[in-house]
């Protein structure tokens, strides 16, 4: 025994020594091969100087990786299917590995261009919609596209519904304005939408009917290749609709194996409201894009194959002017790298080509850069210059405008159902709110007067940003840059306390707790502020800032527990109603539970300026929103920031489309 | 030999201060006053008391605010370097800076971290919170698993069988991991506060000592004093009070005074995970945390880390160092040649 | 021997009960809205979907029903579809990985136990020989520096010290990467040629003959192996430290002494031997810790095993997955004890398994 054990001791040492031994040599030979800035290296480092003739300066960066594109990011994407994922990373991935019928016309996100459509006609006043569709088109598995393609994927997508999909973008013009699911067709009040169950017990001639609607809605010729959309009504932003991930076109065909909706009207309620477990096209691809999904580690990376087929190279057609036809990286790696330091680090050492720079992290990464390009409004375009350091390795991209936002919600209805933990007492004894707190208007006017936007723009955005005018974002039609709104008042915030719940408020103060996802430090920062401006005026005025887990979050906002939320909007489309409908009536307005008078109010301006076709009158549908929601102030409008993006200096061919989502632009990036 | 002298050697007639002490509990002292590694863990305590004691003179705090709530100076993300001026919600000057420095504005000595919270304010103030987390949730964790383990070994049967296999079930969790779900399922419902965290360490710190005590009684029940209070007709409890206890207890001293560490230490991690105390509250780790991000640009940032960092690190170091010098005394393997 | 093996393992069913009833407990803390993401995906937003699913499951039910369902699952009446029950194999779907529960052990278990393996030797030798060499020089300068030493790497926050590493050891010198693998080394072991015998990388790319990969993943792996062994390093030196100091003592080391041994020979032959018993215990212990993933490290060095999967459930409140891990952790951590029992009592003949 005691010899085993000697013996085992031994064999331990010899090992030990071994690793040390490895652990001595090998990094040097490593650093040798790493080391790419050395001058007249080795022969592979050479050979990248021949191949890309680039302008002086780009000689001195070399990625070690010339052919893969590293992107080392926050986020990973939920689900592949193109009807079902509706967030920034899945749709970006899915924009790359499917098309759609027309795109952006490279920056801008207004104009479009044609993609799987060679051209269109848009007849009967903005009703109906005909797509001449492209010839010769092969998906990756080698199938041609046909005009029944496109019929399936518009119908299937609409079908599969789900009102956390992103299908009420395409019900609503289709459908009619208010029309979020397909379910809505079965029973207009909403009781069916997301429960498959019951959908599937409904009344089966209406459920035809249903089914029908959207069948004839969408038409195909394939003789004359040739694919007709009629909406329920005309629709401004039609094109923009379909411009997106979850307008890419499937193989009908293909699809139908794998599992998707077997085009049949008898049957699509078996195919209605998928969970992602179960989506059949969640976790694969079979798109017409330029690139191919090689494979998906959830939570760790998804790889991209340059797709050899791609039928812009094959029939020679840039998708913009300058484009090029076939993508020139060959391998790309979307990385989940959740931990700031790690992706800074990849950063550093050159092993990323991309990452995601929280706004809070800028000051650490922005020593790195060499090259900084800053938006020039007059020309729509960058003035890119060397930065004080020359010599670093990024390039910065910043000064764009964006098309996000982060606001404050009040809650005029707050659930208490089974206690609620987020408004302490539940009183007005200076230990809690009542459920209704909100609904005085000199509480939300309050909370307007105390919102300190200069501090809340110089600290959390690093001073790249405008105080938001209302709800629709600057450079949008009917946006006012002068018109009315609230700025940091403190005056003017207790004249308001005194007058609210009949001077109860200020006597008693309040305490409540504001929540915002646990992680974003912007959001987070937003409910500090608050906190610090109502602690300066009396202690007894207590908020109290607490960061949820995400799905925490998203149940109690969902269920309107939360007395006032912070969260953020990402448009879908670049149009006012994509800003006014969720904000005053849709989603949000739906969990603050605005009365119903507001609402109406809200409701009227909103159908009738997204009607509107002449852009004057319009603009001023949206005027009249804007000093309604002064009026009633159902919200603190927070600031659109301008954006950055960070790169390594040896990639080109990144190019800013502010409506598009993360990774779009993978096609035309050469290293 | 070097190791036999100085532990072997044994006064030859006990002095008025051991017997006043008793003879255990004299030892103990006298080794932990003559070790230099105690010692210096000893004087490291020491400091870190006086600083917590003294806290509100060293910093102190808003009026009007909770004292362990770290003021801040403003809401950028970027650090600001130690020595940098109060700008907003400036905390009263104490009253010692004036006569030293002979400047009227109160200044970041330690700088600011991310979100500009002060981190001279949150390392002293957070001293406190070392000690009350360090106290509480050792002291709680010991008697939990003092109590369930005398009795499990004391009664035995069925009852010890019961308990042992409680323990076991618990065991069966990584501690970290079991921590962190309880404290993230706590934290929704009881609020952010020290409280969720410290249930969650408590709730799965506690078999240790259990199972220490537990084997720890065993080995004294059968000693002749306990066999003797027996025969003498000694109730159940007081034999257990009296006699079994006390002799048992010192093993469980060297886990504890090393637990107060290592539970401020996993504190941290809770806190660096985001399922810690809430945000701004004056604790080290989570000061630590807010340094999470700039970590990678320490050279220029390196008071963000550094500070609240070597406090923690020299406040574990201290507990183990006087818990291993302890172990070295209380071991009775090592007490002597057999 | 052979009845205690056998009464241990008849015991873990027990445990395995005690460990879920334990879990099911601290849901009770959650509302049932909450707990029904133990069935569905997404928590349903039509709120007579989740009244159903909450019906359906007994989730506003006392404590038993809910476990009772949660275990055997629900037979629908009218269908006869059988739903749901972990005992019938449903660990669920993981809405925070994307995956099913299942296929998370898959792919990340071989990760966690490869980096295990590795750091085992790091771990356990680094503090067998600091342990060593502080009894060998007890109280003397040495004895203090290597304790200090290591007490000081166990008071370090991991977070800190592996933060730290990754700074000077990546971005700075650029030896030692994050993650598991480079995406060069992925690609060949993605491809056909490429056997995956233990979806182990470092093993595979020896078995395959492939020095250039089995070096990137190693590359990979330094990093976290440092970490671990330094955090560890203290309690193995005070385990061997004091075994040590009491076999120094023990008569036949005297006698050997006195035989006129060299010291080495004396130290090495024959009471490091019989010094190492207890901290095979330890040792034991240790890496069962190892196998069930180590949350901090993990993160800090994106190393894609089961303690992050399990830390960012826990986060984000997943109760599926953090069920389905911790049923896997708790096996796993039930198993190795008893292995580790059995070793030991093997190993030291003075233990007699009761």
């Amino acid at each position: 025994m005691k010899r085993s054990l000697i013996v085992l001791f031994a064999v331990l040492v010899v090992a030990a020594l071994a690793l040390a031994a490895c652990g001595q040599q090998a990094p040097q030979t490593v650093v040798v091969t790493q080391v790419v800035e050395k001058p007249g290296g080795t022969v592979v480092v050479t050979q990248v100087v021949e191949a890309t003739p680039a302008p002086p300066k780009a000689k001195e960066f070399k990625s070690s990786h010339p052919d893969t594109l590293v992107v080392a990011t926050i986020g990973d994407a939920e689900s592949l299917d193109p009807a079902w994922d509706y967030e920034s990373s899945g749709i970006g991935v899915i924009m790359n590995l499917y098309d759609q019928l027309v795109t952006y016309d490279k920056s801008d996100a207004t104009k479009f261009v044609p993609d799987l459509a060679t051209q269109w006609e848009i007849s009967d006043g903005g009703k109906t919609y005909t797509f001449h569709i492209r010839k010769g088109v092969k998906f990756h598995n080698g199938d041609t596209l046909t005009p029944e393609d496109v019929a399936y994927t518009f119908q299937r997508a609409i079908l599969q519904g789900g009102t956390d999909s992103p299908m009420w973008l395409l019900t609503e013009p289709f459908f009619g304005i208010g029309t979020y699911d397909i379910a809505e067709l079965v029973d207009p009040t909403g009781a069916l939408d997301d429960d498959p169950e019951a959908l599937k017990k409904a009344d089966p001639a209406k459920l035809k009917a249903a089914c029908e609607k959207i069948v004839n809605a969408v038409t195909y010729d394939n003789d004359k290749g040739t694919v007709t959309m009629h909406l329920a009504q005309p629709w401004g932003p039609f094109l923009a609709t379909i411009a997106q991930g979850w307008a890419s076109i499937i193989d009908k065909q293909w699809s139908i194996k794998q599992g998707a909706w077997d085009g049949s009207c008898d049957t699509w309620q078996n195919f209605y409201g998928i969970d992602d477990s179960t989506a059949p096209l969640g976790k694969i691809e079979n798109g017409t894009g330029p690139y191919m999904l090689d494979h998906w580690t959830p939570g760790e990376e998804i790889v991209l194959k340059a797709n050899p087929h791609y039928w812009r190279a094959e029939q020679n057609v840039p998708a913009w002017k300058g484009a090029p036809t076939a993508p020139s990286i060959k391998t790309v790696v979307l990385k989940v790298v959740k931990e700031w330091g790690t992706r800074f680090a990849m950063m550093k050492a050159g092993d990323a080509d991309f990452a995601d720079v929280p706004r809070q992290n800028v000051a650490q990464i922005d020593p790195l850069v060499g090259e900084i390009c800053v938006w020039n409004a007059d020309k729509s375009d960058f003035d890119c210059k060397p930065s004080d350091n020359p010599d670093q390795p990024l390039r910065l991209w910043k000064g764009m405008p964006t098309v996000v936002r982060t606001d404050v919600f009040f809650n005029f209805k707050i659930n208490t159902d089974g206690g609620n933990p987020y408004i302490g007492s539940g009183q007005l004894d200076g230990n809690g709110i009542p459920a209704d707190f909100f609904s005085d208007i000199h509480i939300r006017k309050a909370f307007n007067y105390c919102f300190d936007w200069d501090t809340f723009i110089k600290d959390a955005l690093n001073g790249e940003g405008v105080q938001n005018v209302g709800p629709l974002i600057p450079g949008m039609i009917g946006y006012d840059p002068k018109g009315p709104h609230y700025t940091y008042d403190k005056d003017k915030c207790v004249a308001e306390l005194k007058q609210a719940w009949d001077g109860k408020v200020w006597d008693k103060g309040f305490r409540f707790q504001v929540a915002y996802n646990s992680g974003n430090v912007t959001r987070q920062t937003v409910a500090q502020i608050l906190q610090a401006d109502f602690a300066d005026i009396d202690p007894k005025f207590e908020i109290e800032a607490v960061g949820l887990p995400w799905p925490a979050f998203l149940n109690a906002y969902r269920a309107s527990r939360l007395p006032m939320f912070i969260s953020g909007w990402i448009e879908d489309i670049h149009d006012p109603h994509n800003w006014a409908q969720p904000f005053t009536v849709g989603t949000y307005a739906r969990r603050q539970n605005m009365p119903k008078d507001i609402h109406d109010q809200f409701q009227e301006l909103v159908s009738k300026g997204v009607a509107e076709t002449d852009p004057a009158k319009r603009a001023e549908i949206y005027k009249q929103l804007t000093a309604l929601d002064y009026k009633y102030a159902p919200a603190i409008r927070l600031a659109v920031a301008t954006g950055r993006h960070y790169e390594q200096r040896w990639v080109q061919g990144w190019y800013y489309n502010p409506i598009a989502p993360a990774f779009y632009y993978l096609y035309s990036i050469k290293k | 030999m070097a190791s036999q002298d100085t532990i072997e050697r044994k006064p030859d007639a006990p002095g008025r201060l051991e017997r006043l002490l008793g003879p255990d509990f004299y030892r103990m002292l006298k080794g932990l006053l003559t070790n230099p590694l105690s010692l210096s863990g000893m004087a490291l305590l020491g400091l870190f008391l006086i600083v917590a004691l003294a806290a509100p003179v060293l910093a102190p705090p808003r009026p009007n605010a909770s004292p362990y709530h770290i003021p801040r100076d403003g809401f950028s993300p970027n650090p600001k370097q130690p020595g940098t001026e109060w700008r907003v919600r400036q905390p009263p000057l104490p009253f010692w800076w004036k006569p030293i420095t002979h400047k009227d504005h109160w200044v970041h000595l330690m700088g600011t971290a991310s979100g500009q919270w002060d981190i001279y304010y949150g390392v002293i103030w957070g001293t406190r919170t070392a000690f009350k987390v360090g106290l509480i949730i050792t002291l709680s964790v010991a008697t939990l698993g003092i109590f369930l383990g005398s009795v499990s070994a004391y009664y035995g049967g069925a009852v010890d069988m019961v308990i042992m296999r409680v323990t076991d079930v618990f065991m069966s969790f990584p501690f970290l991991l079991a921590a962190l779900t309880l404290s993230a399922i706590l934290a929704p419902v009881m609020g952010k506060s020290l409280v969720p965290p410290s249930i969650a360490l408590i709730m799965f710190g506690w078999m240790g000592y259990a199972r220490l005590i537990r084997s720890d009684i065993l080995s004294v029940k059968e000693r002749e004093y306990v066999l003797a209070a027996k025969v003498l007709g000694a109730t159940d409890r007081r034999i257990l009070l009296k006699h079994i206890l006390p002799n048992a207890i010192y093993p469980t001293m060297v886990v504890a005074s090393m637990d107060m560490g290592s539970y401020v230490l996993s504190f941290a991690a809770l806190s660096f995970l985001g399922v810690g105390a809430e945000v701004g509250y004056a604790d080290w780790g989570q000061l630590i945390s807010f340094a999470r991000d700039w970590i990678t640009n320490l050279g220029q940032y390196w008071f963000i880390v550094i500070y609240p960092g070597m406090a923690l690190v020299l406040f574990v170091l201290a507990w183990n160092l006087v818990g291993d010098a302890l172990r070295d005394i209380l071991d009775p393997r090592l007490r002597g040649r057999k | 021997m052979f009845n205690y093996i056998m009464r241990r393992l008849l015991m873990i069913p027990l445990l395995l009960f005690g460990v879920t009833v334990l879990i099911f407990l601290m849901l009770q803390f959650l509302g049932p809205t909450q707990r029904s993401a133990l069935y569905v995906r997404d928590i349903p937003r039509n709120e007579r979907v989740l009244q159903g699913v909450i019906r359906k499951y007994g989730l506003d039910k006392p404590f038993y029903v809910q476990y009772w369902r949660w275990l055997v699952g629900v037979t629908d009446e009218k269908t006869g579809k059988h739903e749901g029950g972990i005992l019938f194999g449903q660990f669920g779907y993981s809405r925070t990985a994307s995956e099913p529960v299942i296929d998370i052990i898959k792919r990340r278990f071989p990760a966690t136990f490869e980096l295990a393996l590795w750091s085992v030797l790091p771990v356990i030798l680094g503090g067998v020989i600091l342990g060593v060499v502080a009894a060998v020089n007890h109280n003397k300068f040495i004895d203090q520096v290597a304790r200090v030493f290591s007490i000081l790497g166990w008071s370090f926050p991991t977070f800190v010290f592996g933060l730290l590493m990754l700074m000077i050891f990546y971005a700075e010198l650029r030896w030692f990467p994050p993650g598991r693998i480079s995406n060069w080394a992925d690609a060949v072991v993605r491809s056909p040629q490429f056997h995956n015998y233990t979806t182990m990388i470092t093993f595979d790319a020896l078995l395959n003959g492939r020095l250039d990969i089995f070096w990137d993943a190693f590359k990979h792996l330094i990093l976290p192996i440092t970490t671990l062994s330094y955090l560890n390093w203290a309690l193995l030196l005070r385990v061997t430290r004091s075994s040590m100091l009491e076999v120094l003592r023990q008569d036949y080391i005297t006698t050997a002494r006195a035989k006129g041994l060299s010291e080495r020979r004396v130290i090495f032959r024959h009471a490091l031997p019989n010094a190492l018993m207890p901290v095979v215990t330890i040792g034991g212990m240790m890496v069962v810790g190892l196998l069930n993933g180590v949350v901090i490290t993990e993160t800090v060095f994106n190393y894609p095993g089961m303690g992050k999967a399990a830390a960012d459930a826990a986060l984000n409140l997943d109760v599926v997955t953090v069920l389905g891990l911790t049923l896997f952790s708790g096996t796993l951590l039930i198993f190795a004890n008893l292995v580790v029992d059995i070793m030991y009592a093997y190993i030291d003949p003075r233990v007699r398994l009761e």
